[in-house]
């Protein structure tokens, strides 16, 4: 990168987000950092406020108070489709493939904001038209064989098993050609053998593509394996961030999941051995 | 237009008051947003542009007169008699908000939702009973026949009659909607099935011509029984052909994207006209003239009596009685239903969370299945009182295109699955169509030229509110949702 | 589909693809095709005419004035497909569109017209223009309201499909009101006059309109743009998520079918010399819908051919169809006999039924076919095999019914680090929020 002010080391922060619906605080004064070509961890019990966070990144809500600083710019109150152009994308809780879509038509849909052909462009197909959508459509056939679809660009998307539905979601956000990738609960529903496939997945995005990933995921499993950094969530605030060893320690984390009498057993039963 | 400089008096007062209005709003820390000030701006451009083609207008009377005074009416009515007082008001009621934090924020947020449903019925009542007497002293009666402020009341009564109607109809929109957000488009082709029910039964029980007064002979309590078992058998009518039109048409769609009833509410809609129209033919036909004798209750009124004026404009006709006491009847009971009965409750359950609902062990199509019904009946009904009422042009094949569209402004315009809110809106767009065909800010002279833009109004009406507040006036109002 | 060679560049992951992007061989077999059908069009007129005149001197003209509307309705169901087939949004006023193209061409060519002394122009002229104020009334009227709801959407659609004529018709000076405007000047080209009787000659321009349409829309839809759309279609959240400005690619839709209209309303108010405001009334923008929704939503050839079907029986059979009701009404003597020195006709409720049938079914034969093919074949004649799933399978509405969770694995792998099992879907309060997406 050749940006000065992009050259920080962070390449997301957010500062003193919070986000209300009505009376209800579902993200309350989070302060969030985003290194470069990290893997960071968002977790937290059902409804910490998580995917509303996802959210605010993403655009489609504006925060109600703080600002979200993006490679060196704030996102300040872009609709979703500006912050996937700045370089932002992601994938959902409930996947959201266009299913009646075939798997590289999505992933091409993913690229639409990199193409350029306008109504002119498309209706009459100038060489550079030409050039742009087959350059289009191999970069979509190398992110399917990326993501381990490889062969499978004609399936209609609802007819990929759900282990696949998630790659395409993947390899779909890939198509928008991100600096940051947002997970949420990427291995949701899936059997031991495909979580330890995708977290696989997970670390070749940064390795091999130089991504920065956000992940939202209950699977502690992953999350131990691939996070540089954990933060955890709980009632809309950060109560915790750190290592993932020192967050499987904090009894506050303990709590938020599982109650304070809970929290307390489990102590006496690591001073017990 | 000699009243011209005291509509710019007034035109300045409201668009002060407004402004003085956000002013407060702003220094107590409410954020106004910039689409509702540029909404709210409309109207000082309106009066210019109003102003400019006054000018136009005496040079050249090919202009069309008739569209900016419609246009100004509308925009004075709505935007000014409302907005600018409800500011006002609720710069002095809100509290301030600065230096809360969001949350705090927010319930204040959830308090002035509230308080804005309350400020707008205030502000619809200032329009009908302010707004005479402001009349009454500005034009005293020196003014010609369509400007005085009785005039004025005879319009805004009128306007509340077919409001009235039209709330009714527009209960069987948001019943429907609010349940199975569908927008049943068939619904205005029952309400003419129901006024051609109600012609056919009170033609021949009282074997009275269409058009014409019954026979003198008729006693008045045989034409109350008359319109009584009209409005029986058209209610009873018009729930079946809605409860079946929902079987035959909507049932099998309920799970498919909600394009496809939509459409085939269009193509019910129009099998229900083309049957209009073997049974009526393209000729249209009206009520009988159910009382021939009377066609106004009152014809004193206590304020022209002080100024001297005995010659009163207030005219209501006797039929009006029944839409009062017809359209009452009905909301009192529709009320009783939704909040005292079993099938009510399950009604508001339904229309707060279908899945829910069914956990429950509420059915959810034998609710829906009420609804229809419901809201069927009531458009029978509607078609009777209509009829009744307005007596020409009533029987027609197309009865139920526009005035459904009408209605169904009033349901958007309430907020639509809000059952007071498609009351207040009937009400609301009566009013608005009554004065935007009348004459009150001294526009046109003509009754006729203005009453052809009337539909243009509510139209316009119904795509204002869509962009600007989709949700309707109650819309935020969940809990009262069906 | 043929066999085809493939470029091996494309063959990487795709061992068949239904996107024919540089494929030669089909490209020429199609391009021969296209030739060989647009001729057949083209002569058609010329061997038609004297075929049909052996049936009778008006055959030809009757047929050929059916044709010709049938083209024009063929362009506007193929502009309506734009807005409701590929980008999913209901539009319920388009005649207001093909009002406005005809008007627009009406005042600048019209005698009758308010400008006419100012300033008129001749069609060819006039036509862009037509069709550029439809578009531009298109973006204006679509530019607020595209954020809403799909069925909200409709209304206001209606709501302004509704305005345009009655406001048409109230504007008695400018637009002459309820008779419309009439005496428009119609071209000339190379010397051949264009007149309300030149059929062929309009046949043509709309022929040569109609391909043109047919290749743009071909195009359109397998390129970027299109894809954007049938995404919008899917998963409006899900698109905007990708890169896709909602807004703005709807607004291309929406605009771009106003043209479609803004086109068809020129062309046929020049050809009939007239426009009238009872041309664009509701049951128009119904019609139209119902050729696409007969035909098959999205689906190219299936839109056309419900076109053909529905303008040719509007024009052609139903009327012919109620004719001959008509005729066997009439053919009913009525009895009649004298009371009192009077003469007095016998009603007879056959020959009125006939007769009320042979005049006014129309609205009920459109209104079956909305409400059965919503109920029987919501996709179509021909569908679109996309469409036909979107229409065939219940929405998404309970996405979290695919996910298979097992509960016992996913127990066992949180037993491991002591965490809490029954935690699996973060969904409580988070799920609704999606739904609402900021404007």
């Amino acid at each position: 990168m050749s940006d000065n002010l992009a050259t920080s080391d962070n390449l997301l922060e957010a500062k003193d987000i919070s986000k209300n619906f009505g009376g209800i605080v579902a993200v309350q004064k989070v302060d969030f950092v985003i290194p470069r070509r990290s893997i960071i961890s968002l977790i937290g019990p059902n409804g910490a406020g998580k995917t509303t966070f996802f959210n605010l990144v993403t655009g489609i809500y504006a925060p109600s108070t703080g600002q979200i600083v993006f490679d060196g710019k704030p996102l300040g109150s872009l609709k979703p489709h500006e912050v996937t152009q700045r370089g932002i994308a992601r994938t959902f809780q409930n996947i959201r493939l266009f299913s009646n879509m075939t798997a590289l038509e999505n992933v091409m849909v993913g690229e639409h904001s990199r193409l350029k052909a306008g109504l002119f462009g498309a209706v009459f197909r100038p060489p550079r038209v030409v050039g742009e959508e087959k350059t289009a459509r191999q970069k979509a056939l190398d992110l399917l064989a990326f993501v381990g679809l490889g062969g499978k660009g004609d399936e209609f998307a609802k007819n990929l098993s759900y282990g696949d539905q998630r790659r395409l979601e993947i390899a779909r956000a890939l198509g928008t050609d991100p600096k940051l990738l947002l997970l949420d609960e990427p291995t949701a529903g899936m059997n031991p053998n495909e979580s330890a496939n995708l977290t696989k997945l997970v670390e070749r995005l940064r390795t091999d593509l130089g991504l920065t990933v956000l992940l939202i995921e209950h699977d502690m499993k992953v999350v131990m394996e691939v996070s540089d950094r954990i933060t955890v969530l709980n009632f809309g605030r950060k109560i915790a961030e750190g290592q993932p060893e020192d967050i499987r320690a904090n009894t506050e984390v303990i709590e938020a999941y599982l109650g304070k009498e809970y929290a307390k057993t489990v102590a006496e039963d690591k001073g017990k051995i | 237009m000699n009243s011209l400089p005291v509509q710019v008096v007034l035109l300045i007062v409201w668009l002060g008051l407004g402004a003085y209005g956000t002013y407060m709003l702003l220094q107590k820390g409410y954020r106004v947003n910039n689409l509702k000030i540029l909404a709210y701006y409309v109207a000082p451009v309106v009066a210019i542009l109003y102003l400019i083609i006054n000018q136009i207008q005496s040079i050249d009377t090919a202009w069309p007169a008739n569209l900016p005074g419609s246009l100004i009416n509308i925009a004075l009515g709505i935007i000014l008699l409302i907005v600018s007082p409800a500011l006002v008001i609720a710069a002095f009621l809100l509290p301030g908000q600065k230096g809360l934090d969001a949350p705090a924020r927010a319930l204040q947020r959830d308090a002035f939702v509230r308080m804005r449903t309350r400020v707008l019925l205030i502000g619809a009542i200032f329009l009908a009973l302010v707004l005479p007497l402001l009349a009454l002293s500005l034009f005293k009666t020196a003014a010609p026949a369509e400007l005085r402020y009785d005039g004025v009341i005879s319009v805004i009564i009128n306007g509340l009659f077919s409001g009235a109607l039209f709330a009714l109809i527009a209960l069987g929109y948001t019943l429907v909607y609010g349940i199975v957000e569908l927008i049943n488009f068939a619904h205005g082709d029952v309400f003419m099935m129901g006024s051609l029910v109600g012609f056919t039964v009170i033609t021949i029980l009282l074997g009275a011509q269409s058009g014409r007064p019954v026979k003198a002979d008729t006693s008045i309590f045989m034409v109350i029984i008359a319109i009584i078992l009209a409005l029986i058998i058209s209610m009873a009518f018009c729930g079946l052909l809605n409860y079946l039109i929902n079987r035959i048409a909507y049932k099998r769609l309920r799970n498919a994207p909600r394009l496809a009833p939509l459409i085939s509410a269009i193509g019910v809609s129009f099998i229900l006209q083309n049957i209009g129209l073997y049974l009526i033919s393209s000729a249209p036909k009206g009520y009988p003239v159910l009382f021939p004798n009377s066609t106004r209750v009152a014809n004193t009124d206590l304020v022209s009596d002080i100024i001297g004026n005995t010659d009163s404009l207030i005219t209501i006709p006797v039929t009006g009685i029944l839409v009062i006491v017809g359209v009452g009847i009905l909301l009192i009971g529709l009320s009783y239903l939704i909040n005292r009965t079993k099938i009510g409750k399950a009604m508001r359950a339904v229309a707060q969370n279908r899945e829910a609902a069914a956990l429950m062990g509420i059915s959810i199509e034998r609710t829906i299945s009420f609804a229809f019904i419901i809201g069927g009946a009531l458009a029978g009904a509607a078609g009777v009182i209509y009829g009744v009422y307005q007596v020409q042009g009533t029987v027609r094949y197309d009865l139920g295109f526009q005035n459904g569209l009408f209605a169904f402004t009033a349901a958007v315009l309430g907020g639509i699955g809000n059952v007071n809110g498609a009351v207040l809106g009937g009400l609301f767009i009566g009013l608005i169509y009554s004065l935007s065909q009348s004459s009150f800010f001294g526009l046109s002279a003509s009754y006729v030229d203005l009453s052809i833009w009337a539909p243009v109004a509510v139209f316009g009406v119904l795509v204002l509110v869509m962009i600007f507040r989709p949700t309707g006036i109650l819309g935020e109002n969940v809990q009262e949702k069906v | 589909m043929a066999q085809v060679k493939v470029n091996p560049a494309t063959t990487s992951g795709a061992p068949k693809s239904p996107r024919p992007f540089n494929r030669a061989d089909l490209e020429r077999n199609k391009i021969i095709l296209w030739v060989v059908l647009a001729v057949i069009f083209l002569v058609l007129p010329f061997i038609g005419k004297p075929v049909l005149e052996l049936f009778g001197p008006t055959v030809f003209s009757s047929t050929a004035s059916a044709v010709n509307s049938t083209l024009l309705f063929v362009l506007l169901a193929l502009g309506l497909n734009i807005v409701v087939g590929y980008a999913g949004l209901l539009d319920l006023g388009y005649a207001a569109f093909f009002a406005i193209g005809a008007y627009t061409m009406g005042f600048l060519t019209a005698r009758g017209s308010p400008l006419y002394d100012t300033f008129h122009t001749n069609f060819w002229v006039a036509l862009p223009i037509s069709f550029l104020m439809a578009a531009l009334f298109g973006v204006l009227l679509g530019a607020p309201t595209l954020g809403l709801r799909g069925d909200y959407l409709a209304i206001v659609t209606l709501g302004f499909g509704e305005i345009v004529p009655i406001t048409i018709n109230n504007l008695t000076k400018v637009t002459g009101g309820d008779t419309g405007l009439s005496g428009l000047e119609q071209p000339s080209f190379f010397g051949y006059q264009f007149t309300a009787s030149s059929l062929e000659g309009w046949y043509l321009v709309t022929l040569i309109v109609v391909f043109f349409s047919i290749f743009m829309i071909r195009r359109l839809v397998n390129s970027r743009i299109g894809r954007a759309w049938m995404a919008m279609r899917e998963d409006e959240i899900a698109a905007a998520a990708m890169g896709i400005n909602l807004v703005r690619t709807k607004l291309l839709a929406f605009g771009l079918g106003a043209s479609f209209a803004g086109f068809a309303g020129a062309i046929f108010a020049n050809s009939l010399g007239s426009a009238n405001p009872s041309q664009f009334k509701f049951d128009v923008s119904v019609l139209i819908l119902a050729m696409i929704i007969l035909g098959g939503m999205g689906n190219l050839w299936g839109v056309i051919a419900g076109a053909v079907a529905l303008a040719m029986s509007d024009r052609y059979i139903i009327p012919f169809l109620t004719e001959q009701v008509r005729h066997v009404a009439d053919g009913i003597q009525l009895t009649t006999s004298v009371v009192n020195g009077t003469r007095v006709t016998e009603a007879n409720p056959i020959k009125d039924i006939l007769t009320n049938v042979g005049t006014n079914s129309r609205l009920l034969i459109f209104g079956v076919i909305l409400v059965t093919m919503m109920l029987l074949r919501p996709e179509g004649l021909f569908p679109n095999s996309r469409r036909k799933m979107e229409l065939r399978t219940a929405p998404a509405d309970d996405p979290q019914a695919l996910i298979t969770t097992d509960p016992l694995t996913q127990a066992d792998e949180f037993r491991s680090i002591n965490y809490n099992p029954s935690d699996v879907t973060d969904q409580s309060g988070n799920n609704d929020g999606d739904k609402n997406i900021k404007a």
